[in-house]
Protein backbone atom coordinates (compact mmCIF):
# COMPACT_ATOMS: atom_id res chain seq x y z
CA UNK A 1 0.00 0.00 0.00
CA UNK A 2 1.45 3.40 -0.95
CA UNK A 3 2.16 6.23 1.43
CA UNK A 4 -0.64 8.22 -0.15
CA UNK A 5 -3.25 5.57 0.37
CA UNK A 6 -2.12 5.12 3.95
CA UNK A 7 -2.44 8.86 4.45
CA UNK A 8 -5.93 8.74 3.03
CA UNK A 9 -7.00 5.84 5.20
CA UNK A 10 -5.63 7.16 8.51
CA UNK A 11 -8.31 9.78 9.15
CA UNK A 12 -10.99 7.40 7.97
CA UNK A 13 -9.85 4.65 10.35
CA UNK A 14 -9.35 7.11 13.19
CA UNK A 15 -12.80 8.54 12.76
CA UNK A 16 -14.30 5.11 12.37
CA UNK A 17 -12.57 4.07 15.59
CA UNK A 18 -13.84 7.10 17.39
CA UNK A 19 -17.32 6.50 16.12
CA UNK A 20 -17.14 2.97 17.44
CA UNK A 21 -16.63 4.46 20.85
CA UNK A 22 -19.75 6.56 20.58
CA UNK A 23 -22.78 5.36 22.34
CA UNK A 24 -25.18 5.65 19.40
CA UNK A 25 -24.89 3.63 16.20
CA UNK A 26 -23.91 5.76 13.16
CA UNK A 27 -26.81 6.89 11.04
CA UNK A 28 -27.30 5.19 7.66
CA UNK A 29 -26.31 8.39 5.89
CA UNK A 30 -22.92 8.32 7.61
CA UNK A 31 -22.47 4.66 6.80
CA UNK A 32 -23.27 5.45 3.18
CA UNK A 33 -20.81 8.34 3.20
CA UNK A 34 -18.04 6.12 4.54
CA UNK A 35 -18.77 3.48 1.90
CA UNK A 36 -18.80 6.06 -0.86
CA UNK A 37 -15.46 7.45 0.29
CA UNK A 38 -13.92 3.99 0.52
CA UNK A 39 -15.10 3.14 -2.98
CA UNK A 40 -13.79 6.42 -4.36
CA UNK A 41 -10.34 5.99 -2.85
CA UNK A 42 -9.97 2.65 -4.65
CA UNK A 43 -10.94 4.12 -8.00
CA UNK A 44 -9.31 6.44 -10.54
CA UNK A 45 -9.94 9.50 -8.34
CA UNK A 46 -7.16 8.38 -6.05
CA UNK A 47 -4.59 9.41 -8.65
CA UNK A 48 -6.56 11.46 -11.14
CA UNK A 49 -8.73 13.70 -8.89
CA UNK A 50 -6.70 14.23 -5.71
CA UNK A 51 -8.15 17.68 -4.93
CA UNK A 52 -11.75 16.48 -5.14
CA UNK A 53 -10.88 13.40 -3.10
CA UNK A 54 -9.33 15.56 -0.42
CA UNK A 55 -12.48 17.66 -0.28
CA UNK A 56 -14.46 14.47 0.17
CA UNK A 57 -12.13 13.42 2.97
CA UNK A 58 -12.64 16.74 4.75
CA UNK A 59 -16.39 16.50 4.34
CA UNK A 60 -16.43 13.01 5.77
CA UNK A 61 -14.23 14.12 8.65
CA UNK A 62 -16.68 16.90 9.43
CA UNK A 63 -19.56 14.43 9.44
CA UNK A 64 -17.65 12.06 11.68
CA UNK A 65 -16.80 14.87 14.06
CA UNK A 66 -20.43 15.92 14.18
CA UNK A 67 -21.42 12.38 14.98
CA UNK A 68 -18.83 12.27 17.76
CA UNK A 69 -19.89 15.63 19.14
CA UNK A 70 -23.64 15.44 18.83
CA UNK A 71 -24.51 11.91 17.95
CA UNK A 72 -27.17 10.96 15.47
CA UNK A 73 -28.85 14.32 15.04
CA UNK A 74 -30.04 16.22 11.96
CA UNK A 75 -26.81 18.14 11.28
CA UNK A 76 -24.86 14.86 11.38
CA UNK A 77 -27.27 13.44 8.83
CA UNK A 78 -26.93 16.53 6.65
CA UNK A 79 -23.13 16.52 6.85
CA UNK A 80 -23.07 12.80 6.05
CA UNK A 81 -25.31 13.45 3.07
CA UNK A 82 -22.95 16.19 1.90
CA UNK A 83 -19.90 13.97 2.47
CA UNK A 84 -21.39 11.19 0.38
CA UNK A 85 -22.07 13.67 -2.48
CA UNK A 86 -18.49 14.94 -2.26
CA UNK A 87 -17.16 11.37 -2.57
CA UNK A 88 -19.44 10.65 -5.51
CA UNK A 89 -18.33 13.93 -7.07
CA UNK A 90 -14.66 13.00 -6.64
CA UNK A 91 -15.33 9.60 -8.17
CA UNK A 92 -17.00 11.27 -11.15
CA UNK A 93 -14.04 13.59 -11.71
CA UNK A 94 -11.71 10.61 -11.44
CA UNK A 95 -13.74 8.87 -14.13
CA UNK A 96 -13.71 12.03 -16.26
CA UNK A 97 -9.91 12.23 -16.08
CA UNK A 98 -9.63 8.53 -16.93
CA UNK A 99 -11.99 9.01 -19.85
CA UNK A 100 -9.97 11.96 -21.13
CA UNK A 101 -6.86 9.83 -20.94
CA UNK A 102 -8.60 7.09 -22.90
CA UNK A 103 -9.78 9.58 -25.51
CA UNK A 104 -6.21 10.81 -25.87
CA UNK A 105 -4.96 7.27 -26.37
CA UNK A 106 -7.64 6.49 -28.94
CA UNK A 107 -6.95 9.73 -30.80
CA UNK A 108 -3.23 8.95 -30.78
CA UNK A 109 -4.00 5.53 -32.22
CA UNK A 110 -6.17 7.18 -34.85
CA UNK A 111 -3.37 9.60 -35.70
CA UNK A 112 -0.99 6.66 -36.11
CA UNK A 113 -3.50 4.94 -38.39
CA UNK A 114 -3.84 8.10 -40.43
CA UNK A 115 -0.06 8.36 -40.76
CA UNK A 116 0.12 4.75 -41.93
CA UNK A 117 -2.72 5.37 -44.38
CA UNK A 118 -1.04 8.51 -45.63
CA UNK A 119 2.25 6.69 -46.07
CA UNK A 120 0.55 3.91 -48.00
CA UNK A 121 -1.29 6.41 -50.15
CA UNK A 122 1.95 8.27 -50.82
CA UNK A 123 3.69 5.02 -51.76
CA UNK A 124 0.84 4.03 -54.07
CA UNK A 125 0.88 7.47 -55.62
CA UNK A 126 4.62 7.15 -56.20
CA UNK A 127 4.15 3.77 -57.87
CA UNK A 128 1.38 5.17 -60.04
CA UNK A 129 3.62 8.04 -61.07
CA UNK A 130 6.39 5.62 -61.99
CA UNK A 131 3.96 3.57 -64.06
CA UNK A 132 2.64 6.67 -65.80
CA UNK A 133 6.19 7.80 -66.56
CA UNK A 134 7.01 4.34 -67.91
CA UNK A 135 3.89 4.32 -70.07
CA UNK A 136 4.68 7.79 -71.36
CA UNK A 137 8.19 6.58 -72.21
CA UNK A 138 6.74 3.60 -74.06
CA UNK A 139 4.37 5.86 -75.96
CA UNK A 140 7.23 8.20 -76.84
CA UNK A 141 9.37 5.25 -77.94
CA UNK A 142 6.49 3.94 -80.04
CA UNK A 143 6.00 7.33 -81.63
CA UNK A 144 9.69 7.50 -82.48
CA UNK A 145 9.54 4.03 -84.01
CA UNK A 146 6.45 4.96 -85.99
CA UNK A 147 8.13 8.10 -87.26
CA UNK A 148 11.25 6.16 -88.21
CA UNK A 149 9.11 3.60 -90.02
CA UNK A 150 7.23 6.36 -91.83
CA UNK A 151 10.48 8.00 -92.89
CA UNK A 152 11.86 4.66 -94.05
CA UNK A 153 8.72 4.07 -96.10
CA UNK A 154 8.93 7.53 -97.62
CA UNK A 155 12.59 6.99 -98.46
CA UNK A 156 11.84 3.59 -100.00
CA UNK A 157 9.04 5.03 -102.09
CA UNK A 158 11.29 7.90 -103.13
CA UNK A 159 14.06 5.50 -104.06
CA UNK A 160 11.69 3.28 -106.02
CA UNK A 161 10.20 6.26 -107.76
CA UNK A 162 13.67 7.56 -108.66
CA UNK A 163 14.71 4.13 -109.95
CA UNK A 164 11.59 3.87 -112.05
CA UNK A 165 12.09 7.37 -113.39
CA UNK A 166 15.66 6.51 -114.26
CA UNK A 167 14.48 3.36 -115.97
CA UNK A 168 11.94 5.26 -118.01
CA UNK A 169 14.84 7.08 -119.66
CA UNK A 170 16.28 3.86 -121.11
CA UNK A 171 13.17 1.72 -121.55
CA UNK A 172 9.46 1.86 -122.03
CA UNK A 173 7.67 1.15 -118.76
CA UNK A 174 3.95 0.57 -118.48
CA UNK A 175 1.46 -1.02 -116.15
CA UNK A 176 -0.60 -3.92 -117.49
CA UNK A 177 -2.86 -6.50 -115.92
CA UNK A 178 -0.01 -9.02 -115.88
CA UNK A 179 2.21 -6.54 -114.02
CA UNK A 180 4.86 -3.92 -114.67
CA UNK A 181 6.17 -4.36 -118.23
CA UNK A 182 9.63 -3.03 -119.08
CA UNK A 183 10.28 -3.09 -122.81
CA UNK A 184 13.81 -2.83 -124.19
CA UNK A 185 14.38 -2.49 -127.90
CA UNK A 186 16.12 -5.53 -129.42
CA UNK A 187 18.40 -3.34 -131.51
CA UNK A 188 19.79 -1.79 -128.38
CA UNK A 189 20.46 -5.13 -126.69
CA UNK A 190 21.67 -7.38 -129.50
CA UNK A 191 23.28 -7.32 -132.91
CA UNK A 192 21.14 -8.65 -135.76
CA UNK A 193 20.64 -12.42 -135.46
CA UNK A 194 22.76 -12.60 -132.29
CA UNK A 195 21.90 -13.40 -128.68
CA UNK A 196 24.99 -11.92 -127.03
CA UNK A 197 24.37 -8.69 -125.10
CA UNK A 198 25.95 -5.56 -126.51
CA UNK A 199 28.09 -3.50 -124.07
CA UNK A 200 25.51 -0.69 -124.00
CA UNK A 201 22.80 -3.26 -123.20
CA UNK A 202 24.62 -4.22 -120.02
CA UNK A 203 24.46 -0.64 -118.80
CA UNK A 204 20.75 -0.45 -119.40
CA UNK A 205 20.07 -3.84 -117.93
CA UNK A 206 22.05 -2.73 -114.90
CA UNK A 207 19.47 -0.07 -114.29
CA UNK A 208 16.72 -2.67 -114.67
CA UNK A 209 18.48 -4.94 -112.17
CA UNK A 210 18.73 -2.03 -109.72
CA UNK A 211 15.01 -1.40 -110.01
CA UNK A 212 14.20 -5.09 -109.58
CA UNK A 213 16.19 -5.12 -106.37
CA UNK A 214 13.23 -3.29 -104.82
CA UNK A 215 10.90 -6.09 -105.95
CA UNK A 216 12.73 -9.13 -104.64
CA UNK A 217 9.61 -10.98 -103.64
CA UNK A 218 7.86 -10.64 -106.99
CA UNK A 219 8.17 -13.05 -109.88
CA UNK A 220 9.93 -11.79 -113.00
CA UNK A 221 9.38 -13.13 -116.50
CA UNK A 222 11.79 -12.26 -119.37
CA UNK A 223 10.16 -12.57 -122.79
CA UNK A 224 12.07 -12.45 -126.06
CA UNK A 225 10.23 -11.19 -129.21
CA UNK A 226 11.27 -11.06 -132.88
CA UNK A 227 9.83 -9.62 -136.07
CA UNK A 228 8.24 -11.91 -138.63
CA UNK A 229 11.18 -12.23 -140.93
CA UNK A 230 12.84 -15.68 -141.02
CA UNK A 231 11.41 -19.03 -140.03
CA UNK A 232 9.23 -19.49 -136.98
CA UNK A 233 11.59 -22.01 -135.40
CA UNK A 234 14.58 -19.76 -135.91
CA UNK A 235 12.74 -16.81 -134.45
CA UNK A 236 11.56 -18.82 -131.44
CA UNK A 237 15.05 -20.15 -130.75
CA UNK A 238 16.59 -16.68 -131.17
CA UNK A 239 13.97 -15.06 -128.92
CA UNK A 240 14.51 -17.69 -126.22
CA UNK A 241 18.27 -17.33 -126.41
CA UNK A 242 18.00 -13.57 -126.05
CA UNK A 243 15.55 -13.91 -123.13
CA UNK A 244 17.95 -16.30 -121.39
CA UNK A 245 20.87 -13.92 -121.97
CA UNK A 246 18.94 -11.11 -120.31
CA UNK A 247 17.85 -13.40 -117.48
CA UNK A 248 21.44 -14.50 -116.87
CA UNK A 249 22.61 -10.94 -116.67
CA UNK A 250 19.87 -10.01 -114.24
CA UNK A 251 20.61 -13.04 -112.02
CA UNK A 252 24.25 -12.09 -112.04
CA UNK A 253 23.21 -8.62 -110.88
CA UNK A 254 21.09 -9.60 -107.91
CA UNK A 255 17.76 -10.93 -109.12
CA UNK A 256 16.85 -14.18 -107.35
CA UNK A 257 17.22 -17.14 -109.69
CA UNK A 258 14.18 -18.90 -108.38
CA UNK A 259 12.04 -15.84 -109.02
CA UNK A 260 12.87 -15.33 -112.69
CA UNK A 261 12.05 -17.26 -115.89
CA UNK A 262 12.89 -16.83 -119.59
CA UNK A 263 10.45 -17.32 -122.44
CA UNK A 264 10.94 -17.23 -126.23
CA UNK A 265 7.81 -15.87 -127.88
CA UNK A 266 9.20 -15.48 -131.37
CA UNK A 267 7.06 -13.36 -133.69
CA UNK A 268 3.78 -14.49 -132.19
CA UNK A 269 2.93 -11.27 -130.32
CA UNK A 270 3.84 -8.31 -132.50
CA UNK A 271 3.18 -4.83 -131.21
CA UNK A 272 3.61 -3.09 -134.58
CA UNK A 273 3.26 -3.70 -138.32
CA UNK A 274 5.88 -6.12 -139.60
CA UNK A 275 5.38 -4.63 -143.08
CA UNK A 276 7.46 -1.58 -142.26
CA UNK A 277 11.00 -1.33 -141.03
CA UNK A 278 9.92 0.83 -138.09
CA UNK A 279 7.25 -1.67 -137.10
CA UNK A 280 9.68 -4.57 -137.30
CA UNK A 281 12.13 -2.63 -135.16
CA UNK A 282 9.46 -2.20 -132.51
CA UNK A 283 8.58 -5.89 -132.65
CA UNK A 284 12.19 -6.89 -132.02
CA UNK A 285 12.21 -6.44 -128.27
CA UNK A 286 12.66 -7.96 -124.85
CA UNK A 287 9.89 -7.52 -122.29
CA UNK A 288 10.65 -7.91 -118.60
CA UNK A 289 7.40 -8.50 -116.75
CA UNK A 290 7.32 -7.94 -113.00
CA UNK A 291 4.26 -9.72 -111.63
CA UNK A 292 2.06 -7.77 -109.23
CA UNK A 293 3.00 -8.06 -105.57
CA UNK A 294 0.93 -10.45 -103.50
CA UNK A 295 -1.54 -8.54 -101.32
CA UNK A 296 -0.28 -7.98 -97.80
CA UNK A 297 -1.92 -10.16 -95.17
CA UNK B 1 -43.14 29.72 -12.38
CA UNK B 2 -40.19 28.47 -14.40
CA UNK B 3 -37.01 27.22 -12.82
CA UNK B 4 -34.78 30.31 -13.27
CA UNK B 5 -37.49 32.59 -11.91
CA UNK B 6 -38.07 30.27 -9.00
CA UNK B 7 -34.37 30.20 -8.21
CA UNK B 8 -34.13 33.93 -8.49
CA UNK B 9 -37.07 34.46 -6.17
CA UNK B 10 -35.54 32.01 -3.67
CA UNK B 11 -32.26 33.89 -3.80
CA UNK B 12 -33.89 37.27 -3.42
CA UNK B 13 -36.08 35.99 -0.62
CA UNK B 14 -33.08 34.53 1.16
CA UNK B 15 -31.08 37.72 0.76
CA UNK B 16 -34.02 39.76 1.97
CA UNK B 17 -34.34 37.65 5.10
CA UNK B 18 -30.64 37.84 5.70
CA UNK B 19 -30.75 41.58 5.21
CA UNK B 20 -33.59 41.91 7.69
CA UNK B 21 -31.71 39.87 10.26
CA UNK B 22 -34.52 37.32 10.45
CA UNK B 23 -31.97 34.50 9.97
CA UNK B 24 -28.21 34.13 10.08
CA UNK B 25 -27.57 32.43 6.77
CA UNK B 26 -24.23 33.65 5.42
CA UNK B 27 -24.70 35.32 2.07
CA UNK B 28 -21.75 33.42 0.65
CA UNK B 29 -23.51 30.14 1.44
CA UNK B 30 -26.59 31.21 -0.49
CA UNK B 31 -24.56 32.51 -3.40
CA UNK B 32 -22.47 29.34 -3.57
CA UNK B 33 -25.57 27.15 -3.76
CA UNK B 34 -27.14 29.35 -6.41
CA UNK B 35 -23.94 29.41 -8.49
CA UNK B 36 -23.57 25.64 -8.30
CA UNK B 37 -27.16 25.09 -9.41
CA UNK B 38 -26.78 27.55 -12.27
CA UNK B 39 -23.54 25.89 -13.43
CA UNK B 40 -25.14 22.47 -13.35
CA UNK B 41 -28.09 23.69 -15.40
CA UNK B 42 -25.94 25.50 -17.96
CA UNK B 43 -23.68 22.48 -18.40
CA UNK B 44 -26.65 20.45 -19.58
CA UNK B 45 -27.03 18.32 -16.46
CA UNK B 46 -30.73 18.00 -17.21
CA UNK B 47 -29.85 15.88 -20.26
CA UNK B 48 -28.29 13.14 -18.12
CA UNK B 49 -30.72 11.19 -15.91
CA UNK B 50 -28.42 10.81 -12.87
CA UNK B 51 -27.29 14.43 -13.07
CA UNK B 52 -30.85 15.67 -13.54
CA UNK B 53 -31.94 13.80 -10.38
CA UNK B 54 -29.27 15.45 -8.25
CA UNK B 55 -30.03 18.81 -9.78
CA UNK B 56 -33.62 18.25 -8.76
CA UNK B 57 -32.49 17.42 -5.21
CA UNK B 58 -30.43 20.61 -5.17
CA UNK B 59 -33.40 22.70 -6.22
CA UNK B 60 -35.61 21.10 -3.57
CA UNK B 61 -32.98 21.77 -0.93
CA UNK B 62 -32.68 25.34 -2.09
CA UNK B 63 -36.44 25.85 -1.75
CA UNK B 64 -36.41 24.27 1.69
CA UNK B 65 -33.47 26.44 2.71
CA UNK B 66 -35.34 29.57 1.68
CA UNK B 67 -38.39 28.42 3.63
CA UNK B 68 -36.32 27.77 6.73
CA UNK B 69 -34.62 31.12 6.39
CA UNK B 70 -37.94 32.85 6.16
CA UNK B 71 -39.01 30.98 9.31
CA UNK B 72 -35.96 32.26 11.09
CA UNK B 73 -34.17 28.89 11.28
CA UNK B 74 -30.80 30.16 10.22
CA UNK B 75 -28.62 27.11 10.96
CA UNK B 76 -30.91 24.53 9.29
CA UNK B 77 -31.29 26.90 6.34
CA UNK B 78 -27.55 27.19 5.96
CA UNK B 79 -27.27 23.39 6.08
CA UNK B 80 -29.91 23.05 3.37
CA UNK B 81 -27.93 25.46 1.21
CA UNK B 82 -24.86 23.29 1.74
CA UNK B 83 -26.86 20.23 0.69
CA UNK B 84 -28.12 22.12 -2.38
CA UNK B 85 -24.58 23.07 -3.30
CA UNK B 86 -23.32 19.50 -2.82
CA UNK B 87 -26.08 18.03 -4.98
CA UNK B 88 -25.61 20.70 -7.68
CA UNK B 89 -21.87 20.07 -7.82
CA UNK B 90 -22.49 16.35 -8.04
CA UNK B 91 -24.99 16.95 -10.87
CA UNK B 92 -22.39 19.00 -12.72
CA UNK B 93 -19.77 16.25 -12.26
CA UNK B 94 -22.14 13.50 -13.40
CA UNK B 95 -23.09 15.51 -16.48
CA UNK B 96 -19.45 15.97 -17.40
CA UNK B 97 -18.74 12.30 -16.73
CA UNK B 98 -21.50 11.32 -19.17
CA UNK B 99 -20.07 13.70 -21.73
CA UNK B 100 -16.60 12.17 -21.25
CA UNK B 101 -18.05 8.71 -21.89
CA UNK B 102 -19.68 10.00 -25.07
CA UNK B 103 -16.31 11.42 -26.10
CA UNK B 104 -14.76 7.96 -25.71
CA UNK B 105 -17.49 6.52 -27.89
CA UNK B 106 -16.93 9.24 -30.48
CA UNK B 107 -13.17 8.70 -30.50
CA UNK B 108 -13.64 4.94 -30.90
CA UNK B 109 -16.08 5.50 -33.76
CA UNK B 110 -13.60 7.84 -35.47
CA UNK B 111 -10.82 5.29 -35.02
CA UNK B 112 -12.95 2.53 -36.54
CA UNK B 113 -13.84 4.80 -39.44
CA UNK B 114 -10.16 5.44 -40.05
CA UNK B 115 -9.29 1.75 -39.76
CA UNK B 116 -12.10 0.74 -42.11
CA UNK B 117 -11.41 3.46 -44.68
CA UNK B 118 -10.40 2.05 -48.07
CA UNK B 119 -6.64 2.10 -48.60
Amino acid sequence: MSTRSIALMIPLCALAGLSACATAAPPPSLVAARAAYATTTSGPARFLAPVELDNARLALAEAEQSFLDRGNDAPTGDLSYIAERRSLQAAAYGNIAAAQRTVGQVQAEQAREQVVTQQQTTAELGQARVQIASQRQQVATGEVALEQERLARVNAERTASAALESLRRVAEVREEARGLVITLSGSVLFATGQSMLLPIAQQRLGQVAAMLADHRTQRVSVEGHTDSRGSVSTNEALSLARAQAVMAYLVTNGVAQDHITALGVGSNRPVADNGTSEGRANNRRVEIVVAPAAPAR
Amino acid sequence: MNTPMRSLSCLLGSLLLIGCGAATVPAVRVAAAEAAIRSARESGATNTPGAALHLHYAELAQVEAARLARAGDGAPAAMQYRRAEADANLALALGREAEAQRNIQGANDALRTTQNAPR
